[in-house]
């Protein structure tokens, strides 16, 4: 009787033990299936503050498809989604294999659409706040401090891009590895002072050359290569637009190719009171200082379509891809 | 002696009995192994051996979270995992020994921990930085496991610690998670009743208290009558397990649920307290009606308690006036504590005038009972329930002079008449104690 108890007990402890090992082995596995089959692609972690970039023995990622622009949403997904809420990023890949999102999707895209899956962090206003899961990148303890002080040249912080596997069935992102960026982006805000409204200010953009081999920018007198972008701004009834160029699609001509040399910086200067970045509400111009603090923005930076350039000089070291500056709001004017 | 020491006993006996002819090598041979080993209870090796195992636990996940870059995934997951079938492995190889069942014991409950290295590691080698209480969820589950099929009380200790850490990480997330309760109370309880120990139904009276509280914040009902209302239970059960033959199990309920029960009474007895709890109507409805049948079960399990054993409406009247009757307190306590939230529910308006009133209320019945406690405990010469008694009238006379009167003449005139109350208590209790021929 006793043997007969003990028999069966020892049975219960095997299939328990292997039962957590299943366990154990099903989310390796899951994960080792998607790092070998899924679809690689690069995301590109935005300037954080560097206050939140470390803690203990991993690097913490934000990534600039953690903010989804209110375009990309559907309008019932914006008015309904609920925060936590598993949603789905349509992306496509640019020639550098960075990830670029191109719609926000409430359920698995049926056909050959490539997804990421994500989470909703709060309620969606204006963008999207989400978290794909990989903001952790985990290393050895002590080793971390050199991947958060990051790449920096002259200067400058070359972007991190972060290798991920993503799966083709269910979008489930696995990280598995990093590169930093060949080209960087620095912003540096003057401070207005006395200056009256209509005055002209702003920033300087500076943009480094972190490969080993010359690369070109495309850079018109008119700046319309770099747009003003709100990043953020709560549900207002009238929210606050960017009045662009009205010739935003007019061609390039030879002297807007702009060659960097390797390790060498370029440096652009933008006026905020000037065309192109003036901000509207209601059809009517407003002023910087009428900002409200929740509002912040960035530039972007996107290298034209190539048909647009074929012909002019330097067209071969073009640079494809897209940059952002870190995001600032009306308080870094010093009104 | 424990029933280990029994066994051991037997088993240095028999080969005395065989010499003897009591019993022949066969027949001895039969009753070792018909006569089932139950391990003695000592709590201390359990204890010290959880602890062990804790620290060696902690260990392989410090070593492991090391993230050694030489290592490849493969060596660490390998690592890991053979290390967890080992530790489970020796466990039950010693398990087969009855006499080595506390070190069998030992390295089931380091499988447990290597269990939730495992699953620490996994996530750090695949950069996994999904929902992380969900992690602890996980390693729960696997405790769980095992402290049913060893029927281990160190095990039990694991599981309900873990159900906690899950529960307090998931605060940050704000998501009700009701089902928690019942997964944490349907276990330890099952659990407690067939170990029959003091030692087990403290985990599982603090375990279900805590997860409770914590999922509180999602009822209709206020957190505070919720805590209350588990309290009074709480000393429910304690009283019905002490009509049992397991008079000791009741011990762990009656106690949390005592001081429950007191800290809310006199959280109560403060109008600012009742505003910001009671009248407050900040309730977000996601666990629905689980919470409003908990307090009615509570009211019934303290009025039922108290009604049931007399017959008479005199007898009732008499129960209350002769001896400090808790349920009374805490039957009239939950009443009027739902009165109010009902009232403040229907009427939004008269919050001032409800606050006042009711803390009226509540100061009443917190001055009885601390009265009634120490004519109780004078009377019988019980110190710990005029200490109670003391307790509760000089923390509500205090309260109260403090809040009326910034006069320090008033205040000092308080604290004196508190002081010499006390004084007069603990003399008489003494005096009461030495007739009866009880130490001092």
């Amino acid at each position: 009787m006793r043997v007969e108890m003990i028999k069966r007990k020892n049975t219960l402890i095997v299939i328990a033990v292997l039962l957590q090992c299943f366990v154990l082995a099903a989310i390796c596995f899951q994960r080792e299936m998607i790092l070998d089959s899924g679809n690689i692609v690069y995301m590109r972690t935005a300037p954080v503050d560097p206050r939140d970039l470390f803690r203990g023995d991993y690097v913490r990622l934000n990534y600039e498809a953690s903010s989804i622009p209110k375009d990309l949403i559907p309008k019932e997904l914006l008015d309904n989604i609920e925060s936590k809420a598993c949603v789905y990023v349509i992306y496509e890949t640019d020639d550098h294999q960075v990830l670029v999102p191109k719609k926000l999707s409430a359920n698995k895209p049926p056909g050959q659409e490539k997804y990421i899956r994500a989470y909703t962090t709060g309620r969606m206003s204006w963008d999207a706040s989400l978290r794909y899961g990989i903001e952790k990148y985990f290393m050895e303890q002590g080793k971390g401090r050199t991947l958060e002080t990051g790449k920096t040249l002259k200067g400058i912080r070359i972007p991190l891009e972060m290798e991920v596997a993503i799966g083709k069935r269910n979008g489930i992102p696995v990280l598995k590895g990093y590169r930093y960026a060949e080209m960087g982006m620095n912003m540096e805000i003057a401070k207005r002072g006395d200056k009256k409204e209509n005055e002209s200010f702003g920033l300087t953009l500076k943009i480094i050359n972190a490969s080993n081999k010359p690369l070109a920018i495309v850079h018109p007198e008119d700046n319309r290569t770099f747009e003003l972008e709100l990043v953020s701004q709560s549900k207002e009834k009238e929210p606050i637009e960017i009045k662009g160029l009205e010739n935003k699609n007019m061609p390039f001509s030879q002297s807007d190719i702009k060659i960097i040399a390797p390790e060498s910086v370029y440096d652009i200067k933008i006026d905020l009171n000037g065309p192109g970045y003036q901000l509207q509400k209601g059809g009517g111009q407003i002023l910087w200082k009428d900002l409200k603090g929740y509002q912040t923005l960035r530039i972007k930076y996107v290298s034209p379509a190539p048909d647009r350039l074929e012909g002019l000089k330097g067209f071969e070291y073009l640079w494809k891809g897209s940059l952002y500056s870190r995001n600032f709001n009306r308080y870094e004017f010093s009104y | 002696m424990s029933e280990l020491k029994h066994w051991k006993w037997l088993k240095g006996q028999l080969p005395g009995w065989i010499e003897k002819g009591i019993v022949t090598a066969e027949q001895s041979q039969r009753i070792m192994k018909e006569e089932p080993v139950v391990q003695g209870y000592n709590l201390l090796t359990r204890i010290l051996i959880s602890i062990s195992a804790l620290l060696i636990g902690l260990g392989v996940i410090s070593f492991f979270a090391y993230n050694w870059q030489n290592m490849t995934k493969w060596m660490k997951l390998g690592t890991i995992f053979l290390s967890f079938i080992i530790a489970h492995g020796v466990g039950l190889w010693l398990g087969q020994k009855p006499e080595r069942k506390v070190h069998a014991e030992f390295w089931h409950l380091l499988g447990s921990f290597l269990f939730g290295a495992a699953i620490i590691l996994i996530a750090q080698i695949y950069h996994i930085d999904e929902h992380a209480p969900n992690g602890i969820l996980l390693w729960s589950a696997g405790a769980l496991m095992m402290m049913y099929i060893l029927k281990s009380t160190p095990q039990m200790l694991l599981y309900a610690t873990l159900v906690i850490v899950w529960q307090v990480m998931e605060i940050e997330f704000h998501t009700s998670q009701l089902w928690a309760v019942f997964y944490v109370s349907v276990s330890v309880i099952l659990f407690s009743i067939y170990k029959k120990h003091w030692f087990p139904t403290a985990i599982a009276t603090i375990s279900i208290v805590v997860v409770s509280a914590i999922q509180s914040r999602f009822s209709v009902v206020n957190p505070m009558v919720v805590l209350l209302s588990l309290g009074a239970m709480s000393v429910g059960i304690g009283l019905l397990i002490r009509r049992s033959s397991y008079e000791s199990c009741a011990v762990p309920p009656e106690v949390i649920g005592l001081v429950l029960y007191f800290i809310m009474l006199l959280a109560f007895t403060f109008p600012e307290i009742i505003k910001d709890s009671l009248l407050a109507r900040k309730y977000t409805a996601d666990a629905g009606f689980v919470y409003p049948l908990l307090i009615a079960f509570a009211v019934l399990t303290v009025w039922g308690l108290f009604l049931l054993p007399l017959k008479t409406f005199p007898e009732r009247i008499k129960n209350l006036t002769q001896k400090s009757n808790l349920f009374v307190f805490a039957g009239f306590l939950l009443t009027m504590v739902i009165l109010f939230a009902g009232i403040s529910s229907a009427s939004h308006e008269s919050k001032h005038v409800l606050k006042n009133v009711a803390a009226f209320g509540f100061n009443i019945i917190a001055l009885i009972h601390g009265i009634v406690l120490i004519f109780s405990g004078t009377g019988s010469g019980r110190t710990g329930i005029s200490f109670a008694g003391c307790l509760i009238v000089v923390i509500v006379i205090i309260a109260r002079f403090m809040s009326f009167t910034d006069n320090l003449l008033v205040r000092s005139f308080c604290f004196l008449l508190a002081g010499a109350f006390i004084l007069a208590v603990s003399i008489k209790t003494s005096k009461v104690k030495k007739n009866a021929g009880g130490n001092d």
